[in-house]
Formats: C-alpha cells, sequence, structure tokens
C-alpha cells in the first residue's frame, strides 16, 4: 500500500503534461486578483496540504490535486468568503488531516505543550543564568583578579596543556 | 556461486562477531589478557569477511548478475558505471550491509589504535560493539540478505531509482552511514567508562576524536543530502523538514551538544555523566531515524524501500534503551572520577549549558512533529502529518537564541576583560556589523525578494550573525596579540580552538545563508522560440529545445540565454530525461550562481511535437552559495581541530 502511494505520488510529482496549462491558468488568475485577495489567497492556500505528497504545501507543489485547491481557493476568494471560511470548505470535504498544522485545540494542543515545557526550562536556566552574572558585579571583583584571570586564559593559549 | 559466496561471507563475519563479542564479555570478567586480544583478532577478521561480501555485492553489480535479486531489482545493464557501483546503497538491503561494514571498520579501528590509558576499557568497548555488529550480520543473513536468489534469471534489471542517479546520492548515504557508525565509539567509551567508573583524560581526548570525525561526516552527509535535493526535485527548495531529513538531523544535534558537553567535562570536570547520556542519545536516534522511516510507520519521500526489518530494529531499539536504563542506574550514581583543573571561571561555561539545553529542546520540538502521525492516531485515529509551517515557526527562534547566546557568552568575556573589550574596540565592533549587515541586505537582495518570515526578524537575524562573527574574530585575534608569540607558533599551539573558531563561523554563515530567505522569488512563463522575458533585472530568451543523449538517457533540453545588460551571463539547459526504465520525464533543473544568488531553472512542459514552446519556471534563490559555502568552514573547522588533536595527544 505504502509503495502504491509513493508511485503515484512520484507519478503526480512527475508527469508534466497534465498541469502546466493549469498552473499558467492560476498564476494569470491570481494576477487578476487585488493585493489584499492574492495576500488571502496566500494565508489560506498557504495552510493547506498537497494531497498527494509527504511533506508538501498546496502552494509548493504542482501536482493536479494541489492545482485544483489553489483554483478553488481562487474560486472561494472570488466568492468574498473569509480565510476561516475558505478552511472550514476544505476541512469539511476532506477532513482535519489537510490542514498542515493541526489546530491548537483538544489533544492537538500536545505539539505545542510538550515543546512548551522544554522551552520553559530553557527559559528559567537563561534567567537564572542572568541573575547570577547580575549579582556578581565588577566592582567586587578586583582588578588585579581580572588580570589574573585573563592571564591564565591567554596562558592555555600560549601553551595548550 | 558467487550469490552462495557472499553470504556464506557474511555468515562468517556474524560468527567471529558474535564470538568477539562474547570473548570481550569474558575477559571483563576474568581480566585475562588472552581473551580480550583474540576479541580484537575477532574484529579483524569479522571486518575481512565483511569487506568481501561488499566486493562481491560490488562486483554481481558490475557484471548485472540478475541471479541476485537485490541486483536485479536496483539494476540494469543501460546504467553508467558510477551509479552500478552506487546501486550498491540505492535500497534498503544495500544500505544496511554498507553501514554495517562502516561500523565493522569503526569497530576494528577503535580496538587496534587505543592508548596505553585506555586499555581497561577495552573489553567492554569490544563487547558492546561487536554484540551491535552481530545483531546488524545476523539482520543481513535474515531478513534484510542482498544476496536472496531471483528464480528464473532474468535478462535485465529493473533499473535503479531515477531519482537517485545524481552524484551527490553516490557520496551521501556513506558520508552520513560513516557518521552514523562512528557515533558507536564514543558510546562504547562512555559505556564502558560508567560501568568502570573511570574516566581518564585519555579517555575524553579520544571521545572527542571519534565525535569530531562522526560530526564532521554527518555534517557532510546532511549538506549534500539537501544539495541533492535542491539538483534533483525541482521545488527550489533543499530542506523540507521530512521525517528522513529531521532523523538525520536529530543525531547531529546531539553530537554537537555531546562534543560542548565534552568541552565543559575536559575543563572543568564538570557534568561527566552527561557525556554517557548525550553519546547514547546521539548513537540511539540514529537507529531510531531508520526505525521510523524504513518500518512505513511514518511516510517519507526517502522511503524508497521498506521492509519487515523494522520488528528486529523496534526489538533493539527497546534492548538498546534498556540496556542505557539499567546501566545509568545501576552505575549512574557512582562518582566519576576525574582530575579538577584549576582554571578560572568564566561565564561562558553558563552560555555553554544553555546552548546544550537548547540543543535538546530542538530535538524534542522536531521529534515531537516527526512522530505526530503516531501520536494523532494514537489519540485520534487519525494519522496527522505535521508539516514545514510547524518546524518552521520554532526553528528561526531556536537560531537566533543559539546566535544570541553564543554572542552574549562572547561578550560576558568583557566582564572579565575589561581592557581588552574597551569601548573604542566596541564601537569598532558595532560599526564593523552594521555597516556588513547593511551590505549584505543590499547585495543579497534581501530587501526586493519576498520576505517568508517577518522582515524586521530576518534583519534582527542578520545583524546578530554579523555581530557573533566579528566577536569570535577579534576575540581569536587578540589572543594572538596579547600572547606576543609569532603567527605561526600562535597558529601551531592553536591548532583545535582554529578549527572550532572555523566551525562556529561556518554556524553563522550557514544561518546568514538560511536567512537570505532561500525559496526567493518565481514566476512561471510560457515561451515562443526567441522571446524575451525580464525577470529581476535579467532577461531570458528561448533558443529552441534540443534533443541531447547523456549516458542512459535521453534529454529534452530547453536552450534559455541569460543576458544581464546586454551581456551574456550563462546559457541554461532546464530539461526533462527519459530513462530506459522509466514512463515519465524526469526534472532535470539547471541553475547559473552567482555569489549572492542563483538563477535556478525547471522546465515545466514543453512542446513535444515541434519544440516551438516551452514553460519554464524561473527562480531567484538569494544566498544560497552560503548555505553550501559554509560546509568548506565545517569541513576544514574539524580538520583542524583534530589536527589539534593530535599535537595534544603527542
Amino acid at each position: 500500500m505504502k509503495r502504491f502511494h509513493f508511485f503515484t505520488l512520484l507519478f503526480f510529482l512527475l508527469n508534466p503534461f497534465l498541469f502546466s496549462s493549469d498552473l499558467e491558468k492560476i498564476n494569470s488568475d491570481l494576477k487578476r486578483l487585488s493585493e489584499e485577495e492574492r495576500s488571502l489567497f496566500l494565508k489560506s492556500a498557504g495552510t493547506l496540504k498537497c494531497p498527494t505528497c509527504s511533506t508538501l504545501g498546496v502552494l509548493e507543489s504542482d501536482t493536479p490535486f494541489s492545482l485544483s485547491i489553489r483554483e478553488k481557493v481562487i474560486v472561494l476568494i472570488k466568492e468574498q468568503k473569509t480565510e476561516k471560511e475558505i478552511q472550514d470548505f476544505f476541512v469539511d470535504r476532506y477532513g482535519e488531516w489537510l490542514l498542515r498544522i493541526p489546530p491548537k485545540e483538544g489533544i492537538h494542543l500536545l505539539l505545542w505543550g510538550i515543546p512548551a515545557v522544554f522551552i520553559f526550562i530553557f527559559l528559567f536556566f537563561c534567567f537564572f543564568v542572568f541573575y547570577k552574572s547580575k549579582s556578581v558585579s565588577l566592582g567586587e571583583i578586583q582588578e588585579e583578579s581580572l588580570n589574573e584571570m585573563f592571564m591564565a586564559d591567554l596562558a592555555c593559549f600560549k601553551k595548550r596543556i | 556461486m558467487l550469490r552462495e559466496l557472499g553470504y556464506l561471507f557474511l555468515i562468517f563475519s556474524f560468527v567471529t562477531s558474535l564470538y568477539g563479542s562474547c570473548s570481550g564479555f569474558i575477559a571483563q570478567i576474568t581480566k585475562k589478557r588472552l581473551f580480550l586480544f583474540s576479541s580484537r583478532v575477532a574484529s579483524l577478521y569479522g571486518t575481512f569477511f565483511v569487506l568481501l561480501a561488499s566486493l562481491v555485492l560490488i562486483y554481481s553489480f558490475l557484471n548485472s548478475d540478475y541471479s541476485i535479486l537485490y541486483v536485479y531489482k536496483n539494476s540494469s545493464s543501460d546504467l553508467p558505471f558510477f551509479y552500478r557501483v552506487s546501486a550498491f546503497w540505492s535500497s534498503l538491503e544495500g544500505s544496511h550491509l554498507l553501514w554495517t561494514l562502516f561500523l565493522s571498520l569503526c569497530t576494528s579501528l577503535a580496538l587496534w589504535t587505543f592508548s596505553k590509558q585506555n586499555e581497561i576499557f577495552l573489553p567492554l568497548i569490544s563487547f558492546l560493539l561487536q554484540g551491535i555488529l552481530a545483531w546488524m550480520f545476523f539482520l543481513a543473513v535474515s531478513s534484510s540478505s542482498p544476496f536472496e536468489p531471483a528464480f528464473p534469471v532474468a535478462i535485465q534489471g529493473l533499473g535503479m531509482n531515477e531519482l537517485l542517479q545524481n552524484p551527490y546520492m553516490m557520496i551521501h548515504p556513506p558520508c552520513l552511514f560513516l557518521g552514523y557508525t562512528s557515533l558507536a565509539v564514543p558510546f562504547a567509551y562512555s559505556f564502558s567508562s560508567i560501568w568502570m567508573g573511570e574516566l581518564p583524560r585519555e579517555m575524553l581526548q579520544s571521545m572527542r576524536r571519534w565525535s569530531l570525525v562522526s560530526w564532521s561526516f554527518l555534517t557532510t552527509g546532511v549538506f549534500l543530502g539537501g544539495r541533492w535535493a535542491y539538483v534533483e526535485l525541482g521545488w527550489a527548495g533543499y530542506w523540507a523538514w521530512d521525517p528522513v531529513e529531521n532523523s538525520s538531523f536529530i543525531p547531529w544535534l546531539f553530537v554537537t551538544a555531546f562534543l560542548h558537553v565534552l568541552l565543559l567535562v575536559r575543563q572543568h570536570g564538570k557534568l561527566a555523566k552527561l557525556l554517557f547520556v548525550f553519546s547514547f542519545f546521539s548513537f540511539f536516534f540514529c537507529f531510531f531515524g531508520t526505525f521510523i522511516t524504513r518500518s512505513g510507520m511514518i511516510s517519507s519521500v526517502h522511503s524508497f524501500a521498506q521492509s519487515d526489518v523494522a520488528m528486529s530494529y523496534l526489538i533493539f531499539l527497546i534492548g538498546l534503551f534498556v540496556v542505557f536504563l539499567v546501566t545509568y542506574s545501576f552505575r549512574g550514581n557512582k562518582e566519576l572520577e576525574l582530575e579538577k583543573k584549576s582554571l578560572p571561571r568564566f561565564y561562558q561555561i553558563d552560555f555553554l549549558i544553555l546552548c546544550v539545553l537548547l540543543c535538546v529542546s530542538f530535538v524534542v520540538i522536531i521529534l515531537m512533529g516527526t512522530l505526530y502521525p503516531i501520536v494523532s492516531e494514537y489519540f485520534t485515529g487519525i494519522r496527522f502529518s505535521v508539516q514545514s509551517p510547524y518546524f518552521n515557526s520554532f526553528a528561526p527562534y531556536i537560531g537566533f537564541s543559539f546566535i544570541l547566546l553564543v554572542t552574549l557568552g562572547n561578550l560576558s568575556k568583557r566582564r572579565s576583560y575589561p581592557k581588552v573589550f574597551s569601548k573604542k574596540n566596541l564601537l569598532v565592533l558595532q560599526f564593523m556589523t552594521a555597516t556588513s549587515a547593511f551590505l549584505f541586505c543590499f547585495f543579497g537582495g534581501i530587501f526586493e525578494t519576498k520576505a517568508s518570515y517577518l522582515f524586521i526578524l530576518q534583519l534582527v537575524g542578520v545583524i546578530l550573525c554579523f555581530g557573533s562573527f566579528f566577536l569570535f574574530l577579534f576575540d581569536f585575534f587578540k589572543k594572538y596579540k596579547f600572547s606576543k608569540l609569532s603567527f605561526l607558533s600562535f597558529f601551531r599551539i592553536n591548532l583545535g580552538s582554529f578549527g572550532a573558531l572555523l566551525a562556529h563561523l561556518g554556524v553563522l554563515v550557514a544561518i546568514l545563508g538560511f536567512l537570505g530567505n532561500y525559496r526567493g522569488l518565481s514566476q512561471v512563463k510560457t515561451l515562443e522560440r526567441f522571446d524575451i522575458f525580464s525577470f529581476y533585472g535579467y532577461e531570458f530568451e528561448f533558443k529552441g529545445l534540443e534533443l541531447n543523449p547523456q549516458d542512459n538517457t535521453l534529454l529534452y533540453q530547453a536552450v534559455t540565454g541569460v543576458t544581464k545588460d546586454d551581456k551574456l551571463v550563462a546559457t541554461l539547459y532546464p530539461s526533462r530525461a527519459k530513462y530506459p526504465t522509466k514512463e515519465d520525464l524526469i526534472h532535470e533543473v539547471d541553475y547559473s550562481s552567482t555569489f549572492w544568488h542563483d538563477i535556478y531553472l525547471t522546465l515545466v512542459n514543453f512542446d513535444q511535437k515541434n519544440g516551438e514552446w516551452v514553460t519554464i519556471e524561473f527562480h531567484i534563490n538569494p544566498t544560497v552559495r552560503l548555505v553550501w559555502g559554509s560546509l568548506l568552514f565545517f569541513i576544514f573547522g574539524a580538520f583542524f581541530s583534530l589536527l589539534g588533536l593530535r599535537k595534544v595527544s603527542r
């Protein structure tokens, strides 16, 4: 099954004759949109996955499926739909998995929660280090001892131990 | 006949490594040198046999011996000579054999080039390394054998995957595998050290040597992989946070952290037990990455072959983790002996620890994103693969934090050396930073190309990078000046520090390259013959379609002249290649590099009847060259660091 999936993906990725005219049509359609509509297009289409690729988004992939999604996004934008409505349209039709990042709710919060714990620990240590370094002011260190420290560091460079 | 011989060699290797592991264990218990010697000799025999088996496989590829299933599946007689050799590692069984060969070579090297003080650790090292090898050989003769027979014997092979027929694919996998396998040695060292409860300085040197070698191979492997994606896949990018890319990046992050922990331990005698933890995880994640991608648990573009080998990998990984837990819980409480040096205490140490912590946080983020399909399937029943926007929402900030920590770490010396970091010197540094950052943004086209992240963020990153860059250079230069040594002797004594300097500058150059916004600008355009298209100050003229045979392919090339201010810059040939083994046409991109950006063309479509029109995707990719250039910094950095180590051990 996986193998089949991979070769289907390759087929769509590499077959040039299915989609080139669509690609140009989409590009010319895009040119006709206003600046605001174009940025809405980039925003909305940027959140969607290419259904037949493993790591690319709709905007990065030129497979027929991605191109048809791009076309549909343009149609929806012309119908004055908002970003949320466009996203909901695709989620209703294909399911949540089409989104490149899952919605930040329910169990999907794990995806942010676990890294957040580590980043929090990191920030805690940062605070600790800066607080400690602040508490030792230069005034407490004698000029001579500073020179000693520098000379010791230099000694390492003069003669590797 | 050859097939059976190859298989027999693998069985011999399995037996010798199993024996070597057992005799290493007996040597550890009985403390008899004879057992240790026989264990070491066994490793040599193992290497010799697996080398023979590999030669048999290469010979079969060169002679198109399709009685071997692996050769039949991955080669065909139209393949050029070099690709017939690289077909060896183009699929799972061959990659496994190559990995095993490299691990065997590393094991023999580790067991025969040790220093006197490390001799007491050798039995355990030999036991562990040859134990892992025995398991690898077991797989090679059971579920992942490259010498399976094909019957009836075909007269033509199925051919090698077309995407792998690229010069970078000849070097990228061996480099990565060398990096992975050489990570086993520091792990074995730290494992034996924690069991014996001793940590001599000599062992730290050996660990550093091995991990530096591993780091440089991993770096080269990862970069060449990116380069392959850039020139072969035709989407004008080099990193997509694909599961396989991630699983090669995680060991790299761990080994980088390990190198810095080594520095802490060597200079301050602190955190010695962390060495075990980091070396274990860097080694563990090499196998873990292979497991998740080859098992089909997570689909990836790189899953060129998936097999039943997954279950064996899972058992091995669990076993490895149990070994880690048992070792740490039984021996982790024992204080490792290490003579402490009375070096002055700098704040840099704190920054070093923070950097290591940041590395770990980064690993957690990448791991979470990569494994999320499995996690989400467990909780919701839906496989939810997470793509680059997730990783990209963290990566720039992590990168900035790295630069910030490095810069602050260097600046923290200011407290210790107020005279060196005088106000005047700092002003000069600030001036140089501001000027270079402006020039970089101006010439790098950062103001002109579309910004995928916030422009301000990009600008701050560039300024931080240059600030840190000059601080590094300034620090090194000041030390040279104050040491009052001649340049040559200072350089000779500080080869290691010079290597470290180069590697750190390399990181900054690479980050500058990433910041240049690699996706840059792109446009799709259909051109009739002799049509001219202007884009980013260049004029592209389609001169006609040519049909050229090259090696085993037939290329449809769109000859495109690129001019700027009426001067010819380059003639590019974006193409589609027809391979004899494939119906579809494969992308063959063409590009021309200036220092500041790449002009990168992909042939999207063309008139197959008359060759009168073509559709081309034009890309301008700023500062990509810096990314590739940083590899030189890394390689030379590692080289000088290794030279420096040689000097120390003398």
